[in-house]
């Protein structure tokens, strides 16, 4: 081979042949970005995804070569008789990454092409060829966000219903966030058990953890809750920046951007060889707090601003 | 007696035709605007009224969610106790709330007596949410009963089948679903709602009348006002005289009026376009007689001046004459014992008996004599006659008119022009004989016929006759001069007689004579009568009537037959 070039050109010219080569499957993967609207999260989410995803090298071959092609698509612009079009597309792709639920929804039925999700509260049980990161921050984290950023409340109150959020209060109560909170939950098993439960944790919590159920986050049951929270000056803090709107006077959220780029990290790792099942559902990595300092000021709640990211205005769009 | 008058309808002054007018139309304007805006009040009430029960039962909707979707009794009692307690509208008359199943969860009135009337209310109620559930409307909606008015709103809550994305975001969806959890109800009466509109008509009613009182105040007011200038006229009307022959009002008599009076000025502008246009025909004639006055008074002025000038010439001529014939009356005084002298010494010569040449001599000398005296004789004799035809032809123009000869006048005019152009003009002279005597100023028709003459003599610069013929003809006396001229051109035929008209050459004529002549012959009520053709010579013939006739005088005519 290459008779008469000296030893050394003959290793030049065949060492980036070889990379190239090796890179080939790099080149070849098609990634699909499909996100299901133009929310706030999921922009930020996708705008996360979408600068790692250009940082990320592949794991083979050169580094100076992205990790593939990303193809990003706006599931609410589709047209209706696009969806067919837009399966076989996604069927063909190389790795899916869906941003919300509806797009989750869109693509449960792919039974080959990988899948990556996010920001999908539904997620639930899916096939093995599925994988992502779920809406979960672990409660002990939580607590002890609660904890850094007001330490004066102690004593932690919420309604659960145990058929949504009973492992969660399972959770939070064997692993707490510090050792001098204190935790006190009821249980409502339907709407006409709120305003009693309520009533029960009046002059008894400082602060009341607002929980993802559908039972207490129901607008009777957050408009009681607001009433209780004026009536007994008790901050509610809350899973999510909506609820700030209705009275929550803080917010402990996933870091969506954060998110976006854990996406890319697991969707690097797949694209790379690695088969959806073999990567494990995470959870997010970081989180944000969001705090409404007017209520918490009204309520007389001293709080440590260096745990605040951001201060919530009421001007905000969702 | 007449028994049958004539029947009149009561005359209606106008000021009380028009206060009438304004009243009706007034008062159909206070009715209408009345009633149009009780009817809108009425409608205002109502819809108020409405609104206030839509707006209540939507509070008292919003106020029951939390009970109902709690199912919390005490929570629902409670809203329904503050919104009663807040007296909101006086005719609420009792307030229930519904489960979704139409289930009474809990009624309580105003004035909850649990009497008959507050059954029949409780029906009535719920006759009005089948009715609201057959229209099958999410929004409050009110039911007109037999004096009720019964509002039912839903009490929604936000549906708990909540997606598990718009439990962690806000998507702001519209599509979020709305879950009926009951229903709230009101009853009101429309006792107080009939009472306010009748309170309202009876303000209206007030108001309008009021109104009304004050515009027909304000009418009458200026109605008069307005109308007094009116009256005023009309009363200087009837005070000049203006006739009221059945006008139905004032205005009738002031139309009547007017037209007669627009019919006065039309006859007067008629007279006066008919005074202008006689007036113009009178100065037009005026302007005619004072334009002959003029010329008559210029003639006269020219006839006065010549007249002067002439009787300045024959005083003149007349002292000549008497001074000359004084003069030659030595001579022909002397003539007669001259020529007996001369004669005796004839005889003495005679006497002395020579002979021979001496006695020729003598006798030739003496021959000679009578010659010459024979000469004086006759120069005495022709200037005896010169001076007698100076007298005559001198004589005085302000003489009074008498009986003149004409052919002697014409012999005279000839003795006295003649003789200096007999060389080369030949003068016939054909004079009547026996003709009678006209009356008439001697002197002023000697100018006239020395005039005519010397005009034709002129009129033939070189060789020439002339014929001078006198006639009688009716009772008027015809002169006619001829001459043998060239003729008068026709284009200046009518001018000959106009005063300074001439066609000789500058200082050889003042263009008068004619003119003169003329006036002459019009005071003599006679005429001149002109005939010329180119190259056959003029006639001038003038006529003289034999009497004058003092209070006839026809200037136009005579100049229009002249013409």
């Amino acid at each position: 081979m290459l008779p008469g070039y000296p030893a050394s050109l003959r290793i030049a010219l065949f060492l980036p042949l070889l990379a190239l080569l090796l890179a080939t499957t790099a080149w070849g993967q098609q990634c699909i970005l499909l996100q299901s609207s133009p929310l706030k999260p999921y922009e930020e989410a996708r705008q996360g995804f979408e600068q790692a995803w250009s940082s990320q090298r592949p794991l083979l071959g050169p580094k100076s070569i992205t990790i593939g092609t990303l193809t990003q698509i706006m599931l609410s612009e589709q047209p209706e008789e696009n969806t067919r079009a837009l399966k076989k597309q996604l069927q063909n792709a190389s790795l899916v990454v869906v941003i919300g639920d509806p797009a989750l929804n869109f693509v449960r039925d792919l039974e080959q092409t990988p899948v990556l999700y996010l920001l999908a509260p539904s997620a639930g049980e899916l096939p093995v060829n599925f994988t992502g990161i779920d809406m979960r921050i672990v409660p002990s984290r939580q607590l002890e966000t609660i904890s850094r950023l007001a330490p004066g409340l102690q004593s932690i109150g919420a309604l659960y219903n145990p058929v949504h959020t009973g492992s969660w209060v399972q959770e939070a109560l064997l692993s707490p966030g510090s050792s001098n909170q204190t935790l006190l939950f009821k249980k409502v098993a339907g709407p006409s058990d709120v305003p009693g439960a309520l009533a029960g944790l009046s002059h008894v919590i400082d602060c009341y953890w607002l929980l993802p159920d559908p039972l207490v986050t129901s607008p009777p049951a957050l408009k009681a809750l607001q009433e209780f929270s004026m009536t007994n000056l008790v901050p509610i803090i809350s899973f999510s920046e909506r609820y700030l709107k209705d009275g929550a006077a803080a917010a402990i959220i996933f870091a969506m951007d954060d998110m976006g780029a854990q996406a890319a990290e697991m969707a690097a790792r797949i694209l790379a060889g690695a088969s959806p099942g073999s990567v494990a559902v995470e959870s997010p990595r970081r989180q944000r707090v969001i705090a409404n300092t007017l209520i918490l000021h009204k309520m007389r709640v001293v709080i440590n601003e260096a745990v605040v990211d951001e201060i919530y205005s009421g001007e905000q769009q969702p | 007696m007449n028994v049958f008058r004539p029947t009149h309808r009561p005359r209606v002054s106008f000021n009380l035709k028009i206060l009438l007018t304004l009243a009706a139309i007034l008062i159909a304007f206070a009715l209408t605007l009345g009633l149009t805006f009780s009817l809108i009040q009425r409608k205002a009430i109502r819809n108020h009224l409405y609104e206030q029960g839509r707006l209540m039962v939507t509070m008292l909707s919003g106020s029951l969610q939390s009970g109902l979707f709690f199912e919390d009794r005490a929570t629902i009692i409670e809203a329904v106790t503050q919104l009663l307690s807040r007296r909101l509208n006086d005719d609420l008359q009792m307030v229930a709330v519904y489960n979704v199943n139409d289930g009474l969860v809990f009624r309580q009135g105003v004035a909850d007596s649990g009497t008959v009337l507050d059954a029949q209310l409780a029906d009535a109620m719920s006759g009005a949410l089948a009715a609201f559930h057959q229209h099958s409307s999410q929004e409050a909606a009110v039911w007109e009963d037999k004096g009720l008015l019964i509002f039912t709103a839903p009490v929604s809550v936000a549906a708990n089948e909540q997606s598990h994305e718009s439990l962690y975001f806000d998507t702001a969806r519209s599509d979020q679903h709305l879950s009926v959890i009951g229903y709230g109800q009101l009853a009101m009466s429309r006792r107080h709602l009939e009472a306010m509109i009748g309170k309202t008509l009876v303000q209206t009613a007030a108001l309008t009348l009021l109104f009304l009182l004050i515009a027909l105040a304000a009418s009458f007011l200026l109605t008069r006002a307005t109308l007094t200038p009116l009256k005023q006229l009309i009363n200087s009307i009837r005070s000049r005289g203006g006739k009221e022959m059945g006008q139905p009002d004032e205005v009738g008599l002031l139309g009547d009026t007017f037209s007669r009076l627009v019919q006065d000025l039309e006859a007067a502008f008629s007279t006066i376009e008919g005074l202008k246009e006689g007036l113009e025909e009178t100065v037009a004639e005026r302007t005619s007689e004072l334009s002959c006055a003029l010329t008559e008074l210029r003639e006269t002025h020219i006839q006065l001046t010549q007249v002067e000038k002439m009787v300045a010439i024959g005083r003149l001529v007349a002292g000549v004459a008497h001074e000359i014939n004084n003069t030659t009356n030595f001579v022909s005084g002397a003539l007669p014992p001259l020529r007996k002298k001369i004669t005796e010494m004839e005889t003495i010569a005679h006497g002395f008996n020579q002979e021979g040449a001496e006695s020729e001599r003598c006798a030739a000398l003496f021959t000679s004599v009578n010659v010459l005296l024979d000469n004086i004789s006759e120069g005495a004799r022709r200037t005896n006659k010169i001076v007698g035809d100076l007298k005559s032809f001198s004589r005085p123009v302000d003489e009074e008119p008498g009986p003149v000869d004409i052919n002697r006048c014409l012999s005279t005019t000839c003795s006295l022009a003649y003789p200096q152009y007999k060389h080369r003009i030949k003068l016939e002279l054909d004079l009547a004989e026996e003709l009678p005597l006209v009356e008439g100023a001697q002197g002023q028709l000697n100018q006239v016929f020395m005039n005519l003459l010397l005009n034709a003599v002129q009129a033939m610069p070189e060789q020439g006759t002339i014929l001078i013929r006198s006639w009688l003809a009716a009772d008027q006396v015809h002169v006619l001069f001829r001459d043998s001229g060239p003729g008068i051109p026709e284009e200046v035929m009518n001018l000959i007689f106009e005063p300074f008209f001439t066609t000789k050459g500058v200082g050889k004529g003042t263009g008068l004579g004619l003119s003169i002549s003329y006036g002459i012959i019009r005071k003599h009520q006679g005429e001149i009568l002109v005939r010329s053709e180119p190259g056959q010579g003029t006639d001038f013939e003038i006529i003289l009537p034999l009497r004058r006739q003092k209070d006839i005088v026809n200037l136009t005519t005579t100049k229009g037959n002249e013409q």
